[in-house]
């Protein structure tokens, strides 16, 4: 077998490892440990905003509206009793200390509560704007009671500060981080908000505090990303380690792996540390692909010396059989994989370029061990040797029988099963809903999902309607235009509750005049609009102001729709239902939602596009690769189909079954192509070497069964299982991945021994009959 | 023994400090009102006030007004203001009009709005509330009284503002559990009690704001008035300036202008 130029690059290899163990054993412990020095640099994000970058037009679009209103950093208490009314004195004076207890946290811009609603009316000839409940500490009955009136009547209030059967309340609570260092700033602000909460539980036991909003959504990324390593970590080690202890029955070897292992995890960690970038939810598991990846080398050589055990007692003879044999098949593994990886850079969110960097690293480092250090250490220590055969290789042969005597039906089988998954990728929906990303396990996802079931919607399209002019924001006819956007969307059925100024002014043309309800309108004029816009920041309370509803120079108001329950593709069709609006109705004021919930809803409809570039670039070098390897145009093309094909099944079987698949959709094929390319290639290299010799067809096919049919089920479990245990992970992005990879690689084992073997000697024997003919 | 001479020394050194500490009460006490009794006698004053907001990237929004104050004789009772606003335009016209109160009644006001021709009395708990959007809040632009808070004498240091005056560093912490703030912070210089500079501590505790007293002149040879106050908002990055222009006193102002009645008149 010849590959490469440098064919007999692996025999000077081999001797100059078994010369020079001692060397190669020492400098593999200190290049891991110069790498791993880099790790203690290495801290958690706490933004949700990682996974977009900088130039990202949806992520720019939103910071500019952050600009002129506000940034929603906040965090809601929500309120639930357990007498199932908030309008009681005791729950009302309950939620008023919350909100007096609120303003005390660290970086806190303002806080809106029931409580502190600004109630304006009229009183006589007076006019009154003041809190809801003017003192909290003497609430009486009646007081109770009007709170309840006013709030059931203010379209401000239902399904924003209480539910429809004023059973829950919040307490929103907004902040100005500083924005220096937010890995410090959010994990100090919930150690106090804990505090405070603990201290309301124990102060009121009979209501139920639960937390949501952007902050602790923001900590949840930082948590939940160590709860993954934590968690993750040795369930991947004690997996790996069980699953080769299995299939090589040898301790030692166990133990060899496990060095290897690490050391393949601790230098891409470093790496990670030393190229400056924070570590977050989804490079996370980097180090732990990057295990499972290692091990797969690493079984290689193993199985080899398990092999050649059995034949020789010379230890040196092991190794070298194990690098002259399986070091080009290892070499071609590992680089193809690193392809993979590599052409994550194509993606648009930071993360996962970030993520295609690391498992690289760890990648060609665990080539580098498995070459050098794995061998050195095997030739070095009292490896004990075995004389008992492995039992796998016997179902191997079995299994090529089988393939051989069914090849037809196995071909329609085969054909028609890809058939049938490759259609259930039509039913798969990019489902990118940011609040849902981490596991129902946890705390925050349990309260999310509680309000969005007994409240309001959190997800919110957001809106900045831009009158044109300095100060338009008084023009009766552009208040009436908002006025009719926010009837619209007040009508829509998926959104709860609607925020927008317009309401305000209403109620103060009410309220000036003598509150006849006929006033509960747009003024007249643009002085009167503007007056009372006037009056009203002039008779706020503390710490309240409109900042965050009209903009500096008073040209544009938000208007804020919060949608409950919806999907992606639903929300997506709600913005394009207010476009439609726009363009019928106001067509001058026509403008593009923006917001969190947009900029995560459009993340995977813009990955898709850029990592099909970088999946068809991964494609193409690592089809070079395979040419390279086989030297054979038309086995080289065949193997698009077991490379390809894995994948698609993989994503048919999602369709058909899970249906919606977040961001990790876009990086999978790229991530996958690599891994799955080592089976086929290492099988058609071994059958078209056998034909080479003058084999028939099937008499390849049960040579090549025989020569990797072990190794690469054994390469294939190791994935399998490795996935799995990253499929734990309590944040969907990576359990997605981890799922559809772990699919992926068993698929692919599935078509390279059930379908490729069957396509190789139908198109092999119709050549030959051909030829005869 | 050793003991002992230690245990009477830290009695000794804590009771002096009690000691130490009521008379810093006193003092601070005294300080603020001989500045505050500095003032007195002024009968009337009108001037013209420009606010000039500022935000964190520098966008500035300017309001104008002219300012009417009338003294209050009657110790129980606060000086009377009104506010007319000339600036921005679509505003111009509204009044304000003031009859303060001493803690805890709240202040009487009535608003003119010139749309509408209506004078309205209005609610004006939110002493706390920003005051036209600015980082002033009612609360920072009244007269101290001093039985609303307790004082602090707690040194005599260079000004901030201006090291080559001496002041007092006095703590005042408000009394009113609604108070926008824990704690302020004021600068009176010593040769002529006038403030130099506030500094407040929002509720939290954490330094929120600070205003600066600049350009003191003297009228009528015994009012120190400051053209110019400079509130910087250090959690936000915002400011607000206001410059005082064309101080007039005693310029025959009768308490009935003050009158909720001749408010629209006034307006004008």
């Amino acid at each position: 077998m010849y590959l490469f130029k440098m064919s007999n690059f692996f025999p000077k290899l081999a001797e100059l490892v078994i010369k020079r163990r001692i060397f190669f054993i020492l400098i593999g412990f200190v290049i891991a440990f110069v790498l791993m020095t880099g790790a203690p640099n290495i801290k958690f994000d706490t933004d949700a905003r990682v996974f977009f970058d900088e130039n990202n037009p949806d992520r720019i679009a939103l910071e500019n509206f952050e600009g002129e209103y506000s940034k929603d950093d906040n965090l809601a208490f929500v309120i639930s009793p357990k007498n199932g009314d908030i309008f009681t004195p005791k729950n009302l004076n309950a939620i008023g200390i919350l909100t007096e207890k609120a303003w005390l946290l660290p970086y806190v811009r303002t806080v809106y509560s029931l409580t502190n609603y600004q109630n304006s009316y009229a009183d006589g000839d007076s006019l009154i704007v003041e809190d809801l409940i003017t003192d909290i500490e003497n609430i009486s009955e009646e007081d109770a009671n009007y709170a309840e009136e006013v709030a059931n009547s203010r379209i401000e209030l239902k399904n924003a500060f209480i539910n429809s059967d004023n059973s829950i309340s919040q307490v929103n609570i907004l902040f100005r981080l500083p924005g220096k260092d937010a890995i410090i700033e959010i994990p100090y602000v919930m150690n106090e908000v804990e505090i405070l909460k603990k201290e309301f539980e124990s102060q009121f036991p009979e209501i139920e505090l639960r937390m949501v909003g952007f902050v602790p959504l923001n900590n949840q990324y930082s948590v939940s990303g160590q709860d993954d390593t934590a968690k993750l970590t040795p369930m991947m080690i004690l997996v790996t380690l069980i699953a080769v202890a299995i299939i090589l029955r040898t301790i030692f070897g166990v133990g060899l792996i496990f060095i290897i292992i690490v050391l393949c995890a601790g230098s891409s960690v470093g790496a990670l540390g030393w190229s400056g970038t924070n570590i977050n939810n989804a490079t996370v598991v980097a180090p732990l692909m990057v295990m499972t990846l290692a091990v797969a080398s690493a079984v290689h050589i193993l199985s080899s010396v398990r092999q050649t055990m059995t034949i020789t007692p010379d230890r040196n003879e092991w190794v070298r059989r194990a690098i002259v044999d399986h070091g080009p098949a290892i070499t071609v593994a590992c680089l193809t994989t690193a392809i993979g990886f590599l052409s994550l850079n194509f993606s648009v969110s930071p993360p996962f370029r970030q993520l295609g960097n690391i498992v690289f690293v760890g990648v060609i480092a665990a080539l580098f061990y498995t070459l050098t250090m794995l061998p050195a250490l095997i030739s070095l220590l009292p490896l004990k040797k075995q004389n008992q055969k492995a039992t796998m290789d016997k179902s191997m042969s079995f299994l090529a029988e089988f393939v051989i005597r069914r090849k037809n039906s196995l071909l329609a089988f085969t054909a028609a099963l890809i058939a049938i998954l490759v259609f259930g990728i039509s039913k798969i929906s990019l489902e990118d809903d940011f609040l849902r990303y981490f596991g129902p396990e946890y705390e925050l996802r349990q309260s999310i999902d509680y309000y969005e079931d007994n409240f309001a919607g959190l997800n919110a399209l957001e809106y900045s309607v831009n009158s044109g002019k300095e100060n338009g924001v008084n023009d009766p006819e552009y208040l009436m235009k908002v006025e009719s956007l926010v009837n619209f969307l007040r009508s829509q059925p998926n959104i709860s509750s609607v925020r927008s100024y317009t309401d305000v002014v209403k109620r103060l043309n009410q309220n000036f005049n003598e509150d006849d309800e006929s006033f509960y309108k747009v003024p007249n004029s643009e002085l009167e609009a503007a007056q009372y816009l006037f009056l009203y920041e002039l008779s706020l309370g503390y710490g309240l102001d409109l900042t965050d509803q009209i903009n500096v120079d008073k040209s544009a108001l938000r208007v804020t729709a919060n949608v409950s329950k919806t999907t992606t593709k639903g929300f997506l069709e709600l913005d394009k239902k207010v476009q439609s609006w726009f363009d019928e109705n106001a067509p001058e004021l026509s403008t593009k939602s923006t917001g969190t919930s947009q900029v995560f809803s459009k993340i995977s409809s813009r990955d898709v596009p850029a990592m099909l570039k970088g999946t068809g670039l991964a494609l193409i070098g690592i089809s070079f690769i395979i040419l390279l390897v086989i030297r054979n145009v038309k086995y080289g093309l065949m193997s698009l189909i077991p490379n390809l094909l894995p994948a698609a099944m993989a994503f048919g079987l999602w369709g058909y079954f899970t249906g919606s698949v977040t961001l990790a959709v876009s990086i999978v094929v790229a991530m996958t192509l690599g891994i799955v390319v080592d089976d086929s290639v290492h099988f058609m290299l071994k059958y078209a070497k056998a034909r080479k010799e003058g084999k028939s067809p099937e008499d390849s096919v049960r040579q090549a069964f025989e020569k990797v049919g072990m190794a690469l089920t054994t390469t294939t479990i190791g994935l399998f299982l490795g996935f799995c245990v990253l499929a734990q992970s309590g944040f969907a992005v990576n359990k997605d991945m981890a799922q559809l990879t772990a699919i992926t690689v068993v698929f692919a084992l599935v078509v390279d021994y059930l379908l490729l073997p069957p396509v190789l000697i139908w198109i092999d024997n119709f050549k030959l009959k051909r030829k005869t003919t | 023994m050793k003991i002992f001479i230690i245990t009477l020394t830290s009695i000794l050194t804590l009771f002096c400090s009690q000691i130490f500490a009521q008379s810093a009460e006193e003092k601070g006490l005294e300080i603020i009102e001989k500045s505050i009794a500095l003032d007195n006698g002024f009968v009337d004053s009108t001037v013209v006030g420009k606010m000039i907001l500022k935000d964190k990237s520098g966008n500035e929004s300017v309001r104008s007004f002219k300012n009417f104050i009338f003294e209050e004789l009657d110790e129980t009772l606060g000086d009377k203001s009104i506010i007319v606003f000339t600036e921005p335009r679509d505003v111009k016209g509204t009044s304000l009009l003031t009859h303060a109160n001493i803690e805890p009644k709240d202040d009487d006001q009535w608003l003119y709005l010139p749309a509408l021709k209506r004078v309205k009395r209005i609610s004006s708990s939110n002493r706390t509330g920003k005051f036209v959007s600015s980082e002033f809040s009612y609360e920072d632009l009244s007269t101290d009284e001093p039985e609303d808070y307790n004082f602090l004498w707690l040194e005599d240091i260079n000004c901030p503002a201006d090291p080559s005056l001496q002041c007092h560093v006095i703590e005042a912490t408000p009394k009113n559990k609604k108070s926008g703030y824990s704690k302020r912070v004021i600068y009176i210089d010593v040769s002529e009690l006038r403030y130099q500079t506030v500094k407040f501590h929002n509720r939290r505790g954490d330094l929120e704001k600070e205003l600066n007293f600049k350009s003191y002149q003297k009228y009528l040879d015994k009012f120190w008035r400051a053209d110019l106050l400079e509130m910087k908002n250090l959690q936000t990055g915002k400011s607000t300036n206001i410059t005082w222009e064309n101080y007039e006193f005693q310029t025959n102002l009768s308490i009935n202008d003050f009158n909720p009645e001749k408010l629209a008149k006034m307006a004008r």
